[in-house]
This record gives C-alpha cells, structure tokens and sequence, in this order.
C-alpha cells in the first residue's frame, strides 16, 4: 500500500518539475540570429493587447510591433528574460503574459489538476486494494 | 458494503460536483463582469508619472523641450493621449474641451506629426495646455496604453488615480471623472 503511495507520489512530483525553458543569462554578445530568436520566444509568450487572443509574435497591431521593437532593444541592452516579461507585466498586468503567473489569485488554477490526480489516485488504490 | 468504501464510491461524484459549481461560480462572475475585461485596469493607478521624457510638439520648427510636469505639480490635471488619424478622437474631442475648463490637460499626440495633428486641433478644437509628440510610441508604452485615445488623471502628489481607455464619452465623463475633481 505505503510502496503504491510512494510510486504516485514520486509521479506527480516529477510531473511538477517541468524545466523552465526561456530561463537564459544576460548576454551582450548575442549574434543577430541568436537576437531574433530570443526576440521571437519572448514575443511569442506576450498577449497583444489589441487582439487579445494572439500573441504579438502573431499580431500585425501596431503596438504589437511597437513591443516587439521594444522586446527586441531590451535583449541586445542585456536584460534578463524575467525583467522584461516583468517590465511588460508592471505596465500592461499579468494579462499581457499567456502563461499565467503563479501567485496566490492563480493558485487554484495551478493546483486543481495536481488535487484532482491526486484524490482519484487515492480513489484508485482503496478499490484496487478490495 | 462499509459505510468508508460508500463514502469512497461517492468521492468522484463529489469531486465533479464540486467542479461544476466553482466553474460554473468562475463563469457567471466573468460573464457579470464582461464589461470589466473589455477595458483592462491600468496597472500605474496608485503609481507615479512614468519617467520618461516627452517632447513638445513642434509646429513651427523652432526649439525644442520637454513637457514639463512640474508645471502642473498641485493641481489635478489630465493627460490624454490622441492623434489625428484616430476616429473616436474626434468623438471625444467636444468632451475633453469640457474636462479643460475644469483642469489642465495635457495632450499626447501618438504617432502622429505636427502638420496633421495642427490640422486635427483647428478642425476639432484645441483644449490643451500643451501637446507633447510620441512619434515612436514609446511614450504609450511606458504609460501602459494599449490604444488611442486614452484619458489619464493624476493628482495634486503627481499619483496617477484614474485612467479611462476609449472615448471618453459624456456618461464617463459625468459618472467617473467629475467626482474625482471634487
């Protein structure tokens, strides 16, 4: 029973260590292409304002490309990617990031689906316990 | 059967219940409040100015300086961005000539320049105390406008405690401005 236990939880844990994969250094000597690519994942996580539902690495708005210069000026000065998504967040809210930030308003958000694997599981092992 | 392997049995039934209704609780709040997400709270609201300089638009070409908002520091004053190819602008424009005999408004011209926007001011009205030029929309940014036009007031500390994004019709203007001048 304890070992089933074990091997969920061991499971869901791994599950919760997902890398995060725009986490980079502060780096000047970024080449051209290295610049577009960065410019092109950040954008790629920030909402356009004007339309919404697409990111402005999608958007033709102009403030869309206006953010987009912008992003693009604050890599080659050397910011990390988290102060820019915190530079856009200070200005526009946590709504200009498509991946919600885990804070105490998302938290049920970011918890219900571990919960709910986490009571059917103990479901789980009582019926395959009988 | 034991009255603990029922309670089990019920456990997901419980649990989809439960599911439903703080969804469905979740929707009927969004759908309440629908007028709410169209127009996006400003997160400078509580805040200071934003730093960055803007520039005075220059009609004539002569010299060239600042806004300065020390100028207005003690007084309650507005800062509205527009620019002369926007449609709702012209809308608005009979409203905040009314707010410019209440308090001093700063114009902001977003991408525009200053032979349509001197056009737009003699078609329109002027009720500016001074027009600053955001030709790159650098300014909008750093003021977190998503779209002109965009109406914010600042008080006498130089806080920002309101910002209207849209046209600022008669009915904002009456409902949430004026009893923030008193």
């Amino acid at each position: 029973m304890i070992n089933i236990l074990k091997f969920y939880m061991i499971l869901i844990f791994s599950f919760m260590i997902t890398p995060q994969s725009y986490v980079f250094a502060d780096n000047q000597s970024l080449n051209k292409d290295e610049i577009i690519n960065k410019t092109r994942e950040i954008s790629q996580n920030i909402r356009c304002l004007v339309c919404r539902n697409q990111s402005i690495d999608e958007s033709n708005s102009e403030l869309a490309k206006d953010l987009r210069v912008l992003i693009k000026g604050k890599i080659i000065d050397g910011l990390s990617d988290k102060e820019i998504y915190n530079y856009l967040s200070n200005r526009y809210g946590d709504y200009i990031l498509l991946n919600p930030p885990f804070k105490t308003n998302t938290i049920l958000l970011w918890l219900l689906p571990f919960l709910i694997l986490i009571s059917g599981c103990f479901v789980m092992i009582k019926f395959l316990k009988k | 059967m034991s009255y603990n392997v029922k309670i089990i049995k019920m456990l997901p039934l419980i649990l989809f219940f439960s599911i439903v209704l703080v969804s469905g609780l979740v929707l009927y709040q969004v759908k309440y409040d629908l007028k709410d997400t169209k127009e996006l709270k400003s997160q400078l609201i509580g805040k200071s100015i934003p730093l960055i300089s803007i520039p005075e638009i220059n009609y004539d070409k002569k010299i060239n300086k600042n806004i300065n908002f020390n100028d207005f520091k003690n007084n309650i004053f507005a800062v509205n961005f527009f620019a002369s190819w926007c449609a709702p602008c012209r809308i608005e424009a009979p409203v905040v000539e009314e707010l410019s005999k209440f308090i001093p408004v700063i114009g902001i011209a977003y991408k525009d320049n200053a032979e349509d926007n001197k056009k737009f001011l003699n078609d329109y009205g002027n009720p500016y105390d001074k027009i600053g030029l955001d030709n790159l929309g650098k300014v909008a940014i750093e003021w977190g406008v998503y779209g002109v036009p965009e109406t914010f007031l600042i008080n006498r500390n130089g806080i920002i405690i309101y910002r209207h994004a849209g046209p600022l019709l008669y009915d904002v203007y009456k409902t949430d401005i004026l009893p923030l001048l008193e």
